[in-house]
């Protein structure tokens, strides 16, 4: 019996495929038609730039994007006798606008949700009463709900004003009222961004300046988490209400002396119940005998302490940073190191969201034994180092860059690692171009090998007998992934042909044997055991704005991120009797001007990151059809 | 199956229409204007746009490290600076995590492009104005009058002849 434990009920989902029903598929053609057509719009000058007029010199930019989600959900068990979901469409509208009126900024980002069909629909309610009983109360396929809205929201429908802001921006000085992004240094204490490839968006909404000189900057900010709710590319899945965080602090930067930098920032916040804080500062030198850049930043953080509360923090924490980098001609060397511990904003138990509050360096060139970014990223006790050596030569376009990983994580992370464990990771890549006549090759091939070799923790006094009989019979003897990718591009005058493959092998043994049936039902019993992922995308695209792309994926990764649409990347449900599954899809990209995109996807789409028609981005678990639509004026 | 290929000889219907609508609406086009802002670059200063705009032309070029088109890119964008010289100001733009800085820092230094022309905008507050959707590569031409007389999204292989036809234009 494989031992981790069993899928939740609404993450595993495999089996039979349903198609898209054919009535919904001439709507979605009938909306790409009408938007396709009503697309004319170009950009909007509000008025010229002449001194003393109200709108002298304004600009509103207005981004309108559309997006069409059929979902079509997989059978888990087709022998049982429990249906799979039913299908649902998503509708999801998001209007961007900017006035820029001379130094001002007003921009609003509306979204709207509206998802179908719901139990109000007679015809959905007498499909869910055939499949799980008259008096079984209906439930719908997708609940959205979001901030503000107590129960369901009405029709299933949501309106989110979800950023609002006005910036005044002039040389020397910036600020900003309402929603805005703010990072500091290098991301161990405070990285709140919008993530576009995959539509996170955590901003702070409140108030920010900047004053910036040439020897000194000074940034100041207050303010509350504000997450975006409602998601392009995610799916809307229950949208609930958020809760807000009030986070306050800034940062003073100065260059003393030419490629000296020094800053000193501090951070409170209250996204535990406990007020905490942080403070930490770096120092940057540059060009040392023109061939050395040395970098280090440490933060220490203190958190807050109430022992009627049942919240298990640590007193303090901390993250150190740092790095050197070397050149000389066609050589540059990187060293990076870091050490964390108990270095988190937010510490909760159960999986922390990625890339909502802090995203310290991970030193990983790439994502390797686990795609669990909250494990093998934001570890609360690694400390490790990576060095990478890079040859370029200009002349003949040619890059030969590899590099070696290693570290030690004292911090469990399930499913994959239970105990800490040292890593080596070795990595090589080769970037070639070739130009020949009116032909451009393009090849880019990468391979690395990480091993990790487990280490028992030491259970301590607080362990019970049944958590100290867990950790020793859920003991990984060793774990590693193989991975390579290679990347293939020709181009011949207008016409451009490309290859995208990536492959993993992940591999471990355990300590002791163990059963489990094979996928021939055969039962078998041994110490290893493993899965491999394999994602390919073959592309064509015409004068650089028509592509056509074809994916084809496969894996038996347990991790099913990757399968029906179940989540997002980072959102991952472990299913131990997974077996293999395989992705087909294909999708089209139009950019006929750069003021409009068309998107069609078709099929099923395994999560990761997607490079097609010479533009990348992560996306996430889908099956089914999706269409967007996105036009600027 | 009857779905898709029903949109994509849709699509492919539309296509030729589109594009005759793009170079017809070519010579009526009124060119947005650039955006200035502040950023910091490499070499550790504060970079403000409006102080290369009006003597040369712009080119901003939004990247990212794990981006494999925009390094694809990247030498065509130096050469074009080497030809160009003080008439061309190109901006390399990271949109990349704070956390990723000396990745950042170690493709420049590959590359060799000039510190005070790479500029950090791990916040996204610049590549959120020239592009919503911020999704590199994203390429953007500024003209002497300060005008976006070109933006493009992605890049293939070929792409930087019709970016040099357009910065040459802009002279």
């Amino acid at each position: 019996m494989r031992r981790w434990p069993p899928p939740s009920r609404d993450g595993a989902l495999r089996g039979v495929r349903r198609t898209p029903h054919p009535h919904r598929a001439g709507a979605l053609l009938g909306l790409l038609c009408v938007l396709t057509c009503a697309t004319s719009a170009y950009g909007v000058q509000l008025g010229e730039k002449k001194d003393g007029q109200v709108m002298s010199g304004a600009t509103l930019d207005v981004t309108q994007s559309l997006y069409y989600k059929y979902n079509v959900f997989l059978d888990e068990n087709p022998s049982d006798d429990i249906p799979a979901p039913f299908p649902f469409s998503e509708f999801i509208n998001r209007t961007q606008a900017d006035l820029r009126i001379g130094p001002f900024t007003l921009g609003v980002q509306f979204d709207f949700a509206a998802t179908s069909p719901t139990c109000s629909d007679a015809r959905y309610a007498a499909k869910y009463a055939d499949a799980y009983g008259a008096d079984a109360a209906c439930i719908h396929p997708n609940e959205l709900r979001g901030s503000g809205w107590a129960e369901r929201a009405p029709r299933n429908a949501l309106a989110m004003l979800e950023k609002v802001y006005l910036k005044y921006q002039s040389k020397y000085f910036e600020a900003e009222l309402g929603d805005f992004y703010v990072a500091v240094g290098r991301g161990v204490a405070l990285a709140m961004v919008r993530q576009p490839n995959i539509d996170q968006d955590n901003s702070l909404f409140g108030g920010r300046f900047n004053v910036l000189t040439k020897p000194v900057d000074v940034t100041g900010f207050v303010g509350f988490t504000n997450p975006q709710e409602i998601s392009m590319e995610l799916r809307n899945q229950q949208i609930d209400s958020v809760e807000r965080s009030l986070l306050a602090g800034g940062w003073v930067n100065v260059r003393p002396v030419k490629n000296l930098a020094l800053s000193v920032h501090g951070v409170g916040y209250d996204l535990t119940e406990l007020a905490s804080g942080l403070v930490g500062g770096s120092v940057g030198v540059r060009n040392i005998g023109d061939a050395v850049d040395v970098f280090f930043e440490g933060n220490t953080f203190i958190y807050g302490q109430d022992p009627e509360l049942d919240i298990n923090l640590p007193p303090t924490g901390y993250g150190l940073y740092g790095t050197v980098t070397g050149y000389a001609g066609p050589l540059t060397m990187l060293f990076e190191f870091k050490r964390y511990k108990d270095a988190q904003l937010l510490r909760e138990s159960g999986p922390v969201v990625p890339l909502q509050y802090n995203q310290p360096p991970s030193l990983e060139f790439e994502i390797a034994v686990t795609e669990d970014v909250n494990g093998s990223v934001i570890s609360n006790d690694i400390i490790g180092g990576r060095l990478q050596g890079e040859l370029f030569f200009l002349m003949t376009n040619t890059t030969i860059t590899a590099s070696v990983l290693g570290s030690v994580d004292q911090e469990a992370h399930p499913p994959f690692s239970r105990q800490g464990e040292f890593t080596l990771h070795p990595w090589a890549r080769l970037d070639q171009s070739i130009h020949v006549g009116k032909t451009d090759l393009h090849l880019q091939g990468a391979v690395g090998y990480r091993h990790d070799f487990p280490f028992r923790l030491k259970p301590g006094p607080n362990v019970s007998d049944e958590e100290r009989e867990r950790l020793s019979t859920e003991f990984l003897r060793n774990a590693s992934v193989l991975h390579w990718n290679i990347d293939i591009g020709v181009s011949v005058g207008i016409h451009s042909f490309e290859w995208v493959s990536y492959f993993r092998r992940y591999a471990f043994t355990l300590e002791e044997e163990n059963c489990w049936r094979r996928r021939s039902g055969d039962e078998t019993c041994d110490k290893d055991d493993g899965w491999i992922a394999n994602e390919n995308a073959l592309s064509y695209t015409l004068m650089g704005k028509y592509t056509i792309a074809l994916h084809l994926d496969f894996t038996d990764d347990p991790l099913v991120q990757s399968l029906g649409n179940s989540g997002a990347v980072g959102n991952l449900i472990y299913d131990p009797w997974f077996k293999s599954s395989a992705f087909i899809g294909a999708e089209i990209i139009a950019k006929p001007i750069p003021e409009l995109e068309l998107y069609l996807f078709g099929g099923s789409q395994k999560a990761g990151i997607v490079c097609t028609g010479g533009a990348c981005r992560t996306v996430p678990a889908f099956t089914g059809v999706k269409s967007r639509v996105t036009v600027s004026f | 199956m009857r779905l898709i290929a029903t949109l994509f000889l849709a699509l492919l219907v539309a296509a030729p229409t589109l594009a005759v609508a793009e170079e017809a609406a070519e010579g009526a086009t009124t060119y947005p204007p650039a955006s200035d802002f502040t950023l910091p670059s490499l070499a550790g200063e504060n970079v403000a746009l409006s102080d290369s705009l009006g003597e040369k032309v712009v080119v901003l070029s939004f990247w990212a490290n794990w981006c494999a088109p925009c390094l694809k890119e990247m030498p065509k964008l130096v050469k074009m600076q080497e030809e160009f010289g003080d008439q061309v100001k190109i901006f390399w733009i990271s949109v990349d995590d704070s956390r990723d800085e000396a990745k950042v820092s170690a493709i420049a230094k590959r590359f060799k492009l000039p510190e005070d022309q790479v500029l950090k905008d791990f916040e996204r507050k610049v590549v959120s104005v020239y592009h919503k959707r911020g999704v590199p590569p994203f390429t953007v031409v500024i003209d002497k009058n300060s005008l976006k007389v070109m933006e493009k999204l992605g890049y293939t292989e070929g792409d930087e002849k019709k970016i040099h036809e357009k910065v040459a234009a802009a002279l």
